[in-house]
This record gives C-alpha cells, sequence and structure tokens, in this order.
C-alpha cells in the first residue's frame, strides 16, 4: 500500500476518542487508495503492507500537551526520541512499534504522527471542550501530514 | 561462576521483569543456596470484575467480562455465554457453534503468535526484547507479526474489532457474516497454515534449558474436537468432571502478599493449564496437519514434561488453529438466524473454555430475571500460579552455579513459559531474590 493512515484510540475514553471522530469527519476527503487501520494502539504488523515508497500517518490523542493542541512529528523523529512507555501493558509504545516495523519492513516508515493534546481519557467521561473545538484542525493536519509526506518523496500530490 | 561461600551470601534484585503481560513481582527467599519459598506477588489493585457484573443480565455481563483482558477476551466471552446457555437451556445451530469456534482460532492464533514471537523468543536467541531481536531476524519477526494480525483480523470481522469484541449474545451473535466476507480470510489463512508449520520447525530447532517435572496436566477434553469450549475438565492424575464442575475439584484461597486468588486441586495440590496440557491430553484430537507435525518434531514428551517447550505447544496449537479455520470457512453456511431467542431463569451458570493461556472458568448464580447476584471468574494464570512457584523452587538449584545475571535471566525466561496474564489475574513483574545467611 503507498499511503496508510493508523488512527488509534478507544472511543469509550473521551478525548482517546478524538482520532476516531476526525477521522468520521474526514469521510468523502481521502483519496481511495488511503488505506485505514482503526487500533486501540499501533502494533508494529499495521505497517507490513506499507510499500517502500508509501507513506504512513498515524493520528492519536496524546498526554502532555495542552489540550486541543494539535502537534505533528516525523515517524524518525518518533523511533529517535526518548523511550515514552506505554498506557498499557498488553501493548507496544509507537516508537518500538515502529523500529520493529522498520526491522521487517527494511526501510523507515515515511510519514508524520500527528496528536492533538488530551485531559479526558477516562472510561465513559465526555471530550473535552479543548478536543470538541479543535477536532477540525486536528482532520485537516492528518491531510496534511499525508500530503506533505508524499511531496516529501517526491510524488504528485492528488 | 561462583564459589558456594559467594553463592551463600549473594542477594539477587531484578527490578521488573519485562515480556509478560501485566505487572506483579516475583520474590524468591534463598537459605545456603536452597529456595525455601517462591511467591509470585500481584500488587496490582484489584479489578472487581465479579463484583461489577453483579446486578447485570447476561449479555451485559458478555461484554464486561471480555474487559478482563485485551489479548484473551473472547476467552472471558465464551466461558460467560456458555454457561448462561447452559444454565437457561439455550440450544445454539451448529452454524454459530462453528463461528464461535473460528473466533477462538483467532484468538489462539493472535496470542500465541504475539508470546511465541515476541515475548518468548527473544529468550531463547539471546535478546532483551523483540525489537532487537527483529533488527537481527526480520523474516522471523515479520512472520509473526503476520500470524497475529490474521489473528486480529479474524476477530475484528466476527466480533466488530479486534479488542474487545461486541458480538457474542447468548443465543448467538448479535450479526454473523455473509459467506463473501469471510471469503477475504481464507486466502491470508492458506498462509497462516504454512506459516505456522514453519514456526513449528523453526521452534523445534531451539535449545531449551534441561529441567524436567513431573506435574498434573489439566485441561478440558473432549471425544471428537480438540478443547476449545466443550468437553469435560480432566487431569493428567485422575480428575474427571463436568465442564460446570470445576468446583467439586479445584478451590480458590487468598494467600499473602498477592491481589490474585491462588487455586488448587481440591487435595491442595499445584497444576498446570494451557497448551502443554491441551496438546498433552487431546494430541490425538488436533487437526490431522497439526498432529503429525507434532509427531514429525518429537516433542511431545517435552512439552508434557519441561515447562520452556512450552513454545512448541503454542506452535502446534498455531497449526492446529490456522487449519481448523480453513476447514471451518471452507463448509460455512450462514446461520439462518444470528440468535436464538431465549428466556432467563433462575439457576447457577457454569463453564469452562479454552483460554489461550488455559482453562478459563466462570460461574455466576443467576435469579428468575437473569440479573446476576454472584459471579465467579477463575483465569488460567491464577491457576498457573502456585505451579510457577513449584517450578521456581525446583529449577533455581539447577542454576545453583550460574552467575546473577544468568540466574536471573533463567528464572524470567521460565515465568515468561507460562506465558502468564497477570491483568487477568490482575498487573507488573518484579523480581527480588533474597538469600538469607
Amino acid at each position: 500500500m503507498r499511503r496508510l493512515l493508523v488512527v488509534c484510540g478507544e472511543s469509550m475514553r473521551g478525548d482517546d476518542a478524538a482520532a476516531f471522530v476526525a477521522l468520521d469527519a474526514l469521510e468523502g476527503s481521502l483519496t481511495e487508495d488511503v488505506v485505514v487501520r482503526r487500533t486501540r494502539a499501533p502494533s508494529p504488523e499495521d505497517f507490513l503492507n506499507l510499500d517502500a515508497d508509501g507513506v504512513c500517518v498515524v493520528a492519536d490523542a496524546v498526554r502532555g500537551v495542552r489540550a486541543g493542541r494539535v502537534v505533528t512529528v516525523s515517524l524518525a523523529a518518533v523511533v529517535d526520541g526518548v523511550e515514552e512507555g506505554s498506557m498499557s501493558t498488553h501493548t507496544l509504545p509507537l516508537r518500538d512499534s515502529l523500529r520493529i516495523a522498520r526491522s521487517v519492513l527494511g526501510f523507515m516508515p515515511a510519514g508524520s504522527f500527528v496528536g492533538i493534546g488530551g485531559e479526558e481519557f477516562g472510561l465513559g467521561s465526555d471530550m473535552s471542550s479543548g478536543v470538541t473545538e479543535n477536532l477540525t484542525a486536528f482532520a485537516t493536519a492528518i491531510v496534511a501530514a499525508i500530503e506533505v509526506a508524499l511531496a516529501a518523496r517526491g510524488r504528485e500530490v492528488p | 561462576m561462583h564459589s558456594s561461600d559467594e553463592y551463600a551470601e549473594r542477594d539477587i534484585d531484578i527490578s521488573m521483569l519485562t515480556r509478560v503481560e501485566g505487572e506483579g513481582s516475583l520474590r524468591l527467599r534463598m537459605r545456603d543456596g536452597v529456595v525455601e519459598s517462591a511467591r509470585l506477588s500481584i500488587f496490582e489493585a484489584p479489578r472487581y470484575f465479579e463484583k461489577l457484573v453483579e446486578g447485570r443480565k447476561p449479555d451485559e455481563v458478555i461484554d464486561i467480562v471480555a474487559r478482563i483482558c485485551g489479548i484473551c477476551p473472547v476467552a472471558y466471552q465464551m466461558s460467560a455465554v456458555h454457561a448462561f446457555e447452559d444454565c437457561f437451556g439455550v440450544e445454539v445451530e451448529d452454524g454459530v457453534r462453528a463461528l464461535r469456534r473460528l473466533m477462538y482460532c483467532g484468538e489462539w492464533i493472535e496470542s500465541h503468535a504475539l508470546h511465541v514471537y515476541l515475548l518468548h523468543a527473544p529468550d531463547f536467541l539471546g535478546y532483551a526484547s523483540a525489537v532487537e531481536m527483529a533488527e537481527d531476524h526480520a523474516d522471523i519477526v515479520g512472520r509473526g507479526l503476520q500470524l497475529k494480525r490474521l489473528g486480529n483480523d479474524i476477530l475484528a470481522l466476527l466480533g466488530g474489532r479486534a479488542i474487545h469484541p461486541v458480538s457474542v449474545r447468548v443465543g448467538g451473535f448479535s450479526r454473523v457474516p455473509r459467506r463473501g466476507e469471510l471469503d477475504a480470510l481464507r486466502h491470508m489463512l492458506d498462509h497462516a497454515v504454512e506459516w505456522s508449520a514453519e514456526t513449528l520447525d523453526w521452534v523445534s530447532t531451539l535449545d531449551a534449558p534441561a529441567f524436567e517435572r513431573d506435574v498434573e496436566l489439566v485441561s478440558l477434553v473432549h471425544p471428537h474436537e480438540y478443547p476449545m469450549n466443550h468437553g469435560r475438565i480432566v487431569s493428567t492424575r485422575g480428575i474427571d468432571v463436568a465442564t460446570g464442575a470445576w468446583r467439586d475439584a479445584f478451590e480458590e484461597s487468598q494467600v499473602p502478599d498477592t491481589n490474585a486468588l491462588h487455586a488448587r486441586t481440591r487435595s491442595g495440590t499445584t497444576y498446570l493449564v494451557g497448551p502443554a496440557a491441551r496438546v498433552t491430553q487431546c494430541a490425538d484430537r488436533l487437526h490431522p496437519r497439526a498432529g503429525a507435525a507434532l509427531r514429525q518434531s518429537g516433542l511431545g514428551g517435552a512439552i508434557a514434561a519441561n515447562p520452556y517447550w512450552s513454545i512448541a505447544a503454542r506452535a502446534v496449537e498455531l497449526l492446529h488453529a490456522s487449519s481448523e479455520a480453513v476447514d471451518i470457512l471452507d463448509a460455512y453456511t450462514r446461520p439462518d438466524v444470528a440468535s436464538v431467542a431465549w428466556e432467563p431463569r433462575a439457576g447457577v451458570a457454569a463453564w469452562s473454555t479454552e483460554a489461550p493461556r488455559g482453562l478459563l472458568f466462570h460461574r455466576y448464580e443467576v435469579d428468575a430475571s437473569g440479573f446476576v447476584r454472584a459471579a465467579q471468574i477463575v483465569p488460567p494464570t491464577s491457576q498457573n500460579q502456585g505451579r510457577i512457584e513449584d517450578d521456581l523452587v525446583a529449577f533455581t538449584p539447577t542454576m545453583r552455579d550460574a552467575s546473577d545475571a544468568e540466574l536471573t535471566h533463567g528464572l524470567e525466561q521460565l515465568v515468561r513459559s507460562y506465558d502468564p496474564c497477570i491483568s487477568c489475574a490482575t498487573h507488573f513483574l518484579d523480581v527480588e531474590i533474597e538469600e538469607v545467611p
């Protein structure tokens, strides 16, 4: 696949649903060749079918960033960054998932992580106002990340 | 290499055991080089699922108990749904029964691939983690990831999503797939059979520590099929009770320093559940392809006696599950109805099924309106904890002359051999070894 969008979160945990809501907002605006994988947390196998000349964007809510603020970090920077740990002992941190994927694929997936700062992650909690008010910006950043990654590879941006 | 004097006085403190599901601690007490006791301490706060389901209706319970584990949610759903259906006298049609086995095949594939390739194999090959292992063995790790993804794809198709699926209902499913939807999996399952056979070939080449013990193995045993959802609870030492009669042969007790209950036989002995128990007791009911591969591997005896060879048992079950999944897909006819009607009745709903890690018992006291009034859930890791401790006591002297690092690695590898899901029993494993002079 040439374009992969990994959408992460838990729809029942307040702001953790942000990427899913953003994806719903993007319906119709993503090109047909974008393969979407919905997951609780990214795993190495999510990246297995990515082509060497493909691009990948991972979207998720994040802690440690002001609620509603959208951040974009290259996947390469995530891999080279500090170990961030995982919210669950049943999942790998994104950094480790990408490192395993890089080894298995034989190349570093090109693309970005797009996050939106959240503050409400409790089971059954509502999405915070900060996230709700910035979902459009989050969705726009996801699309932009795909286009920027493709452009960086010298591809025509549709 | 240590002298005896050095060994008698040394302390080994391992702050964290990685590559297990969940969090807990392990404490060994040693005197004069002999292990006096070993205790897996589960210090994560109790999760209270048995209280959470009180006052809930059966279909709510099925979705709630799936939340106990992100690796084996289907197992919790299966034990619960069969318990309620048995209590209410609900008969499901063969197509639904086959889909439930297919769902379990997906979970076994996903869980076993995760453990074999990402959690256990690094021990055998000398890597700290799958991240480092993947750098040198990309093809092997890639094969494991393909299997794991296929298992999750099966769960997502049948359950609505791979983690904490939501389709299982008393009487059947909330929705059953169309033939065409299953066809999408068929091609990949052919690959999965091939990858699973390669997995067994590969693990057969690994070197496992020489450690054998005589242990009571417990699993469901069914006269005609490899055990998943039906059968009797049978042990290698004579236990033979009905699927829902776990309490006739076993009991749980609270032990100090842990928030997880321990299970033992009524006679007070520890026992082992899981892939090694199933493969040992039910080898003749494996899919013919898996049975032949097991015989060819020559590992049947080692699987029964040596806990490290549980990696081979999981590989055998990967081949069984992928092969059975192919058969189910090829024979699939969409059930006429997704779910049959049912009426609650007062009684005790009790059933056991085979989670990837072993026997999983559920018992619910239900009132005439179908509300749960009391619940008991006994996960496989709770049942294996006592056996793990016994094996640690027996194993440690075999490494008397090992360095601290070697002993630490040996103990961690042994614990990982059981694929403990501490999250199910409750989470985090620190290992602390105390030498008492």
